[in-house]
């Protein structure tokens, strides 16, 4: 072996051996500049992503909840009823399925569009059941855009004021406009049918349907905009008509 | 230099970049994975909520499945097959459900409620709340071994495998008692509740009250593979119907005060489509069910308000045409209970049924005829038929079953129809046309709206009205009543869900 030609060759092995040229390191920072930098975007843009559908998500769930438990307490609405109990039992023992407003416990209003009845009505609604102790008025009533929830035990006539003190509110950020009412009702038919059919009465509601339109409660990060989401459900009374 | 030494040096260079794109890369994927981790959680999370959701509804309905099993299985129409739920229940057929028995009815068959230990999900906790003591108390009847589910399909899937029905594990059937239903004032009354189409009623020493039906308790618990869990109560009895009326207190009952009754007179019919006299036209109250001596039946004509009987009597003319038993009159003062007696009531037992039937008509026009009847109505498949509005039976056909029209019935008597006939609603039977047909069974006729359409305020306002001018008339046949009878469920009383640690 030549002696140039080796130290050659050994100035070369520590050329690379002792790190990168300048180049080559302002090529890989750029380079890592710009992959983070796309991956640190998406990143945020998942994240904001993230943050407005979890807004989206927790009203959708809360009112998921809500409608639940307003279709678990329409399902046992009249139990227990009045054929149940000898006669002559007071009215806070046996359940009708529906308190009303005004004129409760006298002649039922009428309800449903044209009908007599603030209550049962559009964002309001007085459940009767007895869930496990005693018979409740369970009542859902929409207030400034928060809908409430009030259970109190019943007695007396007065199911509105009873619940009013019980009111809590139970699901916020609820926006339904007036032409998209919470509560709709279905009837039992009439039989026979009347020529000129008046609002039925509130002892023959069947069927309760819950609209619910929900705004989530903060602005989507990136449009900046509330979101809506709209959850409709279908609420059977199984208890017979009393 | 030789070769091989320059190999090694450009090899120890190309190793020092592939440093930077590894590192490059591990980050690139690290940060992926943190972002592909988060959607992930988030998904799983909505998924998780939407499937406990979907799970608590899925145990309501079949936890509500099984009530209605153990509701069907009850009422047998056909009595020629046994049916191992009433023979559970009743210790005879037409006996009381003693308060100490129990019947359940499991899906599938391994399910054992009996079995309270802890580590059984389906164990039958709820019994004790109910009655005070557990249900594998000694004092207890539980029927044994259990009936098992009809829900099941066996063999009719896929290769052979059974269908799987709603997932409820067990129904259990009990008598109802003041104490078992928590129901305010005495509830230390453990005697069986019976019903009388108005009003549950205690009983005393386990005897059953007169003209009332006993009312059984139906629970459900379903408990689906995710581990949700319902439990859902029926209170049932027998059809209204046959609670109100169990046997027809007339061959012809019109309800109401102020009633009418307008029969065929000279010259208004013969009864063979011919006219000219009175002929073969009758009203009889003998029981044809009872063979030909006609020892047992009921009135011809009966009616509710005293008031009417003079005006039903002079129209019921000539009287040999109006045949009871010995001892029953031909008119005659009839009971009815409670629940017939007033436009809310009769109002309830006409949606009752209406519920349970086989076709309602509502016609657009406001009148049916008989071409709306269903064709498969036979006297071997007899039907319920509900007619909300005005219902023509012409032709030369014959119904069987329970027709209950709520409007007019215009009867041609070319028509027959055997069964029981329910003109409740505006309360109007006419028939003016010629003809041969027979009604065999029973007709009841009452009012309880006005001309407009609105429920009677009052019972006195109650009126019906029967006219007839051919025909061979009315045959009372308390076989064809029983049979109808049969056509109809038990009623549902009432309903609760019973709240559960899991829901």
């Amino acid at each position: 072996m030549e002696v140039t030609s080796y130290a050659t060759d050994m100035k070369k092995r520590n050329i690379s051996t002792s790190g990168f040229s300048l180049v080559e390191l302002l090529v890989g920072t750029v380079l890592f500049t710009i992959i983070t930098g796309a991956v640190f975007s998406l990143l945020m843009s998942a994240q904001l992503r993230y943050s407005g559908e979890s807004n989206v998500t927790e009203a959708f769930q809360q009112a998921n909840v809500a409608i639940d438990q307003i279709v678990r307490d329409v399902h046992s609405a009249g139990y227990p009823p009045k054929t149940s109990l000898p006669l002559n039992t007071s009215s806070d023992f046996y359940a009708l399925p529906f308190a009303w407003s005004p004129n409760y416990a006298g002649i039922p209003c009428t309800a449903g569009p044209g009908g007599s009845c603030t209550i049962p009505g559009d964002s309001d609604l007085i459940v009767e059941a007895d869930t496990g102790s005693g018979v409740k008025w369970i009542r859902y009533s929409l207030q400034n855009g928060t809908l409430m929830r009030g259970v109190a035990t019943k007695s007396g006539t007065d199911p509105v004021g009873s619940t009013n003190a019980n009111l809590a509110p139970y699901l916020d950020n609820v926006i339904n406009p007036t032409s998209v009412p919470v509560f709709s009702y279905r009837f039992d038919s009439a039989l026979p049918q009347p020529t000129s059919p008046p609002p039925p009465p509130v002892s023959l509601i069947r069927e309760v349907n819950i609209t619910l339109m929900v705004r989530s409660a903060l602005p989507d990060p990136q449009t900046h905009q509330f979101r809506t989401i709209m959850l409709t459900g279908q609420a059977t009374r199984f208890n017979p008509n009393q | 230099m030789p070769d091989n030494m320059r190999r090694r040096t450009q090899k120890r260079r190309v190793h020092s970049e592939r440093g930077v794109a590894i590192v490059i890369a591990i980050f690139t994927l690290m940060l992926i994975s943190v972002v592909a981790t988060a959607m992930i959680l988030m998904s799983g999370t909505d998924s998780a909520i939407k499937s406990n959701y979907k799970s608590a509804m899925h145990a309501f309905y079949d936890a509500k499945a099984g009530l209605e099993e153990g509701r069907g299985r009850l009422f047998w129409p056909n009595p020629n097959i046994p049916n191992p739920v009433a023979s559970c229940v009743f210790p005879t057929p037409g006996a009381v459900m003693p308060v100490t028995r129990v019947c359940y009815i499991v899906n599938p068959s391994d399910v054992n409620p009996l079995d309270l230990s802890a580590s059984n999900p389906y164990a039958d906790f709820e019994y004790k709340q109910e009655w005070g003591i557990a249900v594998t108390d000694a004092s207890l009847q539980v029927q044994q071994p259990f009936i098992t589910s009809t829900s099941v399909i066996p063999n009719a899937g896929v290769g052979g495998t059974d269908i799987a029905g709603p997932l409820y594990k067990w129904v259990r059937i009990t008598p109802r008692t003041q104490t078992s239903a928590k129901l305010a004032g005495d509830v230390t009354d453990t005697n069986p509740l019976f019903y009388n189409g108005v009003q549950q009623l205690a009983s005393s020493g386990g005897n059953p009250v007169p003209n009332a039906v006993q009312v059984l308790t139906i629970t459900a618990l379903a408990v689906t593979p995710y581990g949700s869990r319902r439990m859902v109560q029926y209170t049932v009895a027998v059809s209204p119907l046959a609670t109100a009326l169990p046997t027809f207190p007339s061959a012809l009952t019109l309800d109401g005060n102020g009633v009418s009754f307008t029969g065929p007179n000279a010259g208004n019919g013969n009864g063979n489509g011919n006219g000219g006299g009175p002929g073969s036209f009758q009203i009889n109250g003998k029981d044809s069910s009872a063979g030909p001596s006609g020892s047992s039946g009921v009135p011809a004509i009966g009616y509710t308000n005293s008031d009417d009987g003079p005006s039903i009597s002079t129209a019921a003319v000539p009287s040999g045409n109006y045949l009871s038993p010995g001892g029953t009159p031909n008119v005659g003062l009839v009971s009815l209970p409670p629940i017939l007696q007033t436009p809310s009531g009769l109002d309830s037992l006409v949606q009752n049924i209406t519920q349970a039937a086989d076709l309602v008509i509502t016609p657009s026009s406001g009148t049916a005829d008989q071409t709306s009847l269903p064709s498969g109505m036979s006297a071997a498949n007899p039907m319920v038929v509900v007619v909300n509005g005005n219902f023509n039976l012409h032709g030369n056909g014959t119904g069987y079953g329970l027709l209950l029209v709520t409007g007019t019935l215009d009867y041609d008597p070319d028509a027959s129809w055997n069964g029981v006939i329910l003109v409740i609603g505006k309360g109007i039977f006419v028939s003016t046309r010629n003809g041969i047909g027979t009604i065999t069974g029973a007709v009841f006729v009452a009012q309880t709206h006005d001309a407009s359409g609105n429920l009677l305020s009052d019972p006195s306002l109650m009126r019906s009205s029967f006219t007839q001018k051919s025909g061979s008339g009315i045959r009372y046949s308390s076989g064809l009543v029983a049979a109808t009878q049969a056509l109809l469920p038990y009623q549902v009383l009432s309903f609760r869900e019973i709240p559960q640690a899991t829901p």
